[in-house]
């Protein structure tokens, strides 16, 4: 009869041999199956035989240490240390809440580091997949108004310090089918571009020089994302037609998986076409260059800096200002693709750092205090014959594997939290679409894992060879040993300081977080629909016109829109044209560079932008009467002027267009709520036409309830237009300030991190220090203190080491925070508001951290106490 | 008399198990013995735990035999008396019956003091 234990029986079998060894168990193992068989035998009911089995088995581990300790033959040729091992796993899965304690804290301070490697890793470490990236460089006058297609040749060929240049130009590529349309960013590039960068196309071609003549040039590469998700990766598409903005283009190339664009948001690629008369022939053309061997930066800026002066007096006939020259930088292309994410990231893995001291000083309290209560197993070994070594060795092989485990799992939790955070990280980070942990990412996790035990390991270690019977004595000490532990206050000394640098970089981030929610933009996008409208292919631009003027008309007259007007680019959009102003007789130099924008009547109205002085652009602003202009209030004061002004003909451009000053309004911040608003005017879209117009309409209440209502307007005029970018305006905002709301929500992040280890650190010290003083307080009672007393002198001893700790974090803060200066909106480093909150917020935790042991204080029982020992 | 080791009282039992058992005193067989012959429900971590410390101290040996089916494949460890172990169950039983001279042990109730 083949009968054996349940599964009960053969769960705790499992639990014996995994608390013991297989091999020192399996005697008893033996002897308990064979007797379970023998009983069965006899007739005894299974239940009751397989109670008696899981009885007798768990039972036997209360004697385990001498049936299967040293001493007997166990152990049959295993080292030292795989016995080591063993005897660490055994002794974990025993305690195994401290063993959790300290897998958690280590997988929590080692996640959060992954995570935050794992995009320090993509954004600035990864080489980026060019050929020798490390010569090509980004030629970038500040001014794109100074650069064209023929600039760009003219300087290839009069430059003397790269091996090859290619021009490029933003795109924007509207991929249409018959029911929908998809707009896609993307460049025109000269046709080297690819050759230049030295990648090599996954399917088909990269361009020729032969790409660059009249309908040759209506050819398309596309990134391997897009042709996946659009095309589903259809190999048949090289070769095919694609209707882009209804023009047939034929896709000649696939982009290997992985490419990085020259421009972040890049996915669709055309020639340059040198026969057509593109907007690119006149202006808005930058180039990247391949540097030569042996040429520095600075030369091939200086080079450059000469050309563009030369380019601007031999070609134009005019002359470039100090000012316009200082602006033309050549810079690393990798400076610019990683965007200053340094800069942003430097201060985050700082941060983390911290995280993981904080969880080092943790682990260091626990299994000091662990190792405290085992001072007396500690000290048997020592009197049976272990030398410090062995013990040594001991505590670090437990360290040793919980640091695998707590390192295991914190690469889990580091997973975890980038999956978290993938969904925002492109917006505020380049290089972050397709980030994935890799094997540096692992080796990062391993080192840091062996550097966080070294650290938390390294005071028990020291500690544990010093434990002696002596120690174990006083251990009950009974004059009470205060302040007997310092070691482990002065670690939370360290905790606390460490978390004072965590608390106050949070609150520092957050108050300049809020004060730039506080900005003025300038206009009120509460209640504001916007969008940008795209007409079906083939429509005109007489046809365009007319069209917009028909949608305005029937916006303003739909029920619950308040006003409704165009913008040819709305703030906190991308994109920008400029030109030039000055009073009629000053000389060129006195001309204030300005941002232009073009506007229908009720645009202001629409955005609730405020007027200062004068007049808005109205419907009398028509093409054939003098050309009117508003300015915003910078523009009045750089010209030195007040509202006097109004009336005021200026020249507007190199060419001196004479324009009439007609109104002035409020400052607008155009790119972000961080930038202050530049100068700029406004003309009517009558007066100077733009193809490109954003709507703004402004409706009674929630704009996103009247969506509908705006898209039926819309397709009242044409059911075939299409709306892009539409939604409420208040959104576009948050976009921009997106980069200091993921750093603020990240710095909050692991301040809570920081609090909550802080505050458990804190805890953990006041209740073991309880414990221990517990016969002094006992006496203290019996001769008379009273609970309060009592309780008291427990808190004042555990806020003591969190008060140190803050003065110390505070002093340490006053000299880290300058770090912050370049993320901070309005704020101080050393704002007085973080300086008094932090040490506030960390009082508070150290108060409700010590409240829990000085209540206990109060029941404790002095007669009890006494009689213990 | 060069000096035995002193047994506990489990001890004691224990070895006298072994010896009663000869080539048949394993933990459960020493187990059982005792059960039956003391009335008390012995844990076998205990039996082992006795058997490990006496084997430490030189008064059992133990051999190892390859188990059967009935074990599961286990190993059984055997255990016999060696010369130390005579001597101390020597020595037990002559402490006892010097001590136990003079009292009957029928009669305990006797000496039972105000």
């Amino acid at each position: 009869m083949a009968d054996h234990p349940g599964p009960f029986g053969r769960a705790a079998a499992w639990w014996v041999e995994f608390v013991c060894g297989r091999r020192a168990a399996e005697a008893i193992l033996g002897d308990l199956e064979e007797e379970y068989r023998a009983r069965r035998r006899a007739g005894r009911p299974r239940s009751e035989v397989e109670a008696w089995y899981v009885r007798q088995a768990i039972g036997a581990l209360r004697h385990r240490s001498e049936w299967s300790g040293t001493g007997t033959t166990g152990g049959g040729g295993m080292d030292g240390w795989t016995m080591d091992l063993r005897y660490a796993a055994r002794g974990l899965a025993r305690r195994w809440t401290l063993a959790l304690g300290v897998v958690l804290t280590l997988a929590l301070g080692i996640g959060v580091n992954v995570a935050l490697f794992t995009v320090v890793d993509a954004v600035v470490l990864e080489d980026l997949p060019y050929r020798d990236a490390d010569e090509l460089v980004r030629v970038w006058p500040e001014n794109l108004f100074y650069t064209n297609r023929e600039q760009t040749r003219w300087t290839a060929e009069q430059q003397t310090v790269f091996a090859e240049m290619a021009g490029w130009g933003r795109r924007s590529y509207t991929f249409e089918t018959d029911t929908e349309a998809e707009e896609i960013r993307g460049g025109t590039v000269e046709w080297n571009h690819f050759r230049m960068l030295g990648v090599d196309p996954y399917l088909g071609r990269t361009f020729r020089e032969s790409d660059t003549r009249g309908t040759a040039s209506d050819i398309l590469i596309v990134s391997f994302d897009l042709w996946q998700r659009r095309w589903g990766g259809d190999p048949s598409l090289v070769g095919r037609d694609v209707i882009v903005s209804g023009v047939p283009m034929t896709v000649v190339g696939i982009l290997p998986a992985g490419h990085q664009p020259t421009e972040e948001d890049w996915e669709a690629w055309s020639p340059i076409n040198l026969d057509a008369d593109h907007w690119h022939a006149h202006n808005a053309m930058a180039f990247n260059g391949r540097t030569r061997a042996g040429v520095s930066l600075e030369q091939a800026q200086a080079e450059m800096r000469t050309l563009f002066a030369r380019y601007e007096v031999e070609v134009r006939g005019g002359e470039l200002t100090d000012e316009e020259v200082a602006a033309i930088t050549v810079i690393p292309l990798r400076t610019f693709l990683t965007g200053g994410a340094d800069r942003l990231l430097l201060p985050a893995l700082l941060a983390v750092g911290l995280v993981l001291l904080i969880a080092c000083a943790n682990l260091s309290n626990l299994l000091l205090a662990h190792g405290r209560a085992r001072a007396k197993e500690m000290a048997v070994r020592r009197a049976i014959g272990a030398g410090s070594t062995r013990i040594t060795r001991l505590v670090l092989t437990e360290g040793m594997l919980l640091g695998v485990i707590g390192g295991a799992v914190g690469i889990l939790v580091g997973a975890g939290l980038l999956v978290a955070f993938r969904g925002s990280l492109p917006e505020v980070l380049p290089r972050t679409r397709s980030i994935a942990m890799d094997p540096s990412v692992l080796a990062f996790a391993t080192g840091l894992t062996t550097v966080a035990i070294l650290i938390a390991w390294a005071v028990p270690v020291a500690r544990s060879g010093r434990v002696g019977p002596a120690d174990v004595l006083r251990a009950t000490d009974p004059s009470g040993a205060r302040g007997g532990f310092p070691t482990a206050r002065l670690l939370v000394v360290g905790q606390i300081a460490l978390t004072v640098l965590l608390v106050g970089a949070a609150t520092l981030t957050l108050r300049s977080y809020a004060s730039l929610l506080g900005e003025d933009s300038g206009f009120r996008p509460e209640s504001v629909v916007s969008f940008r409208p795209r007409f079906p292919s083939g429509t005109g631009s007489e046809e365009q016109v007319e069209l917009h003027g028909r949608m305005l008309d029937a916006l303003r007259t739909t029920p619950g829109v308040v006003a409704a007007g165009t913008v040819s680019i709305m703030p906190m959009h991308s994109g920008g044209a400029y030109s030039s102003l000055r009073r009629p007789g000053d000389d060129d130099d006195e001309r204030t560079t300005v941002s232009m924008r073009t506007v229908t009547p009720g645009y202001f109205e629409a955005m609730g932008i405020g007027l200062a002085a004068g007049r808005f652009i109205t419907i009398d602003d028509r093409a054939e009467s003098e050309l009117s202009m508003v300015v915003n209030r910078t523009v009045l004061r750089e010209l030195g002027f007040d509202e006097r002004a109004i009336g005021r003909e200026l020249a507007l451009g190199g060419g001196g267009t004479p324009v009439r000053l007609v109104g002035v309004v409020d400052d607008v911040r155009q790119t972000s709520l961080a930038e202050a608003a530049m100068p700029e005017i406004y003309l009517s879209v009558e007066q100077l036409a733009s193809r490109r117009r954003h709507y703004a309409v402004r409706v009674e209440g929630d704009p996103a309830a009247s969506l509908d209502r705006v898209a039926a307007a819309v397709a009242s005029v044409d059911p075939a237009i299409a709306l892009f970018d539409f939604g409420p305006l208040e959104q576009a905002i948050g976009r921009s300030v997106a980069r200091p709301r993921f750093f603020m929500r990240l710095l909050g992040f692991f301040g809570l991190t920081a609090i909550a280890l802080g505050a458990v650190g804190v805890w953990g010290v006041t209740a073991h220090g309880v414990r221990r003083a517990r016969r002094a307080l006992g006496v203290r009672l019996a001769l008379g203190a009273s609970q309060l007393d009592v309780a008291r002198r427990v808190a004042i001893e555990g806020l003591a080491p969190v008060a140190a700790g803050t003065l110390i974090g505070l002093g340490a803060f006053w000299f880290v925070a300058r770090l912050f200066d370049g993320f901070l909106h309005a704020v101080d480093p050393h704002d007085p508001v973080t300086l008094a909150v932090t040490p506030l917020v960390l009082f508070a935790i150290g108060i409700l951290s010590v409240l829990g042991p000085a209540l206990r204080s109060r029941r404790l029982e002095p007669a009890r106490i006494l009689r213990e020992d | 008399m060069p000096d035995a080791p002193l047994l506990g009282s489990f001890e004691q039992i224990v070895l006298l198990a072994v010896a009663r058992l000869g080539a048949d005193a394993y933990g459960m067989r020493v187990r059982r013995d005792l059960s039956e012959r003391t009335g008390r429900d012995v844990n076998i971590g205990a039996v082992y735990a006795t058997l490990s410390r006496m084997e430490a101290k030189g008064l059992v040996g133990v051999a190892e035999s390859a188990g059967g089916s009935d074990r599961g494949g286990r190993m059984r460890k055997t255990y016999h008396l060696l010369p130390a172990g005579v001597a101390a169950l020597r020595s037990a039983h002559r402490t006892a019956a010097a001590m136990w001279d003079g009292i009957d042990p029928d009669r305990l109730e006797e000496y039972v003091g105000g």
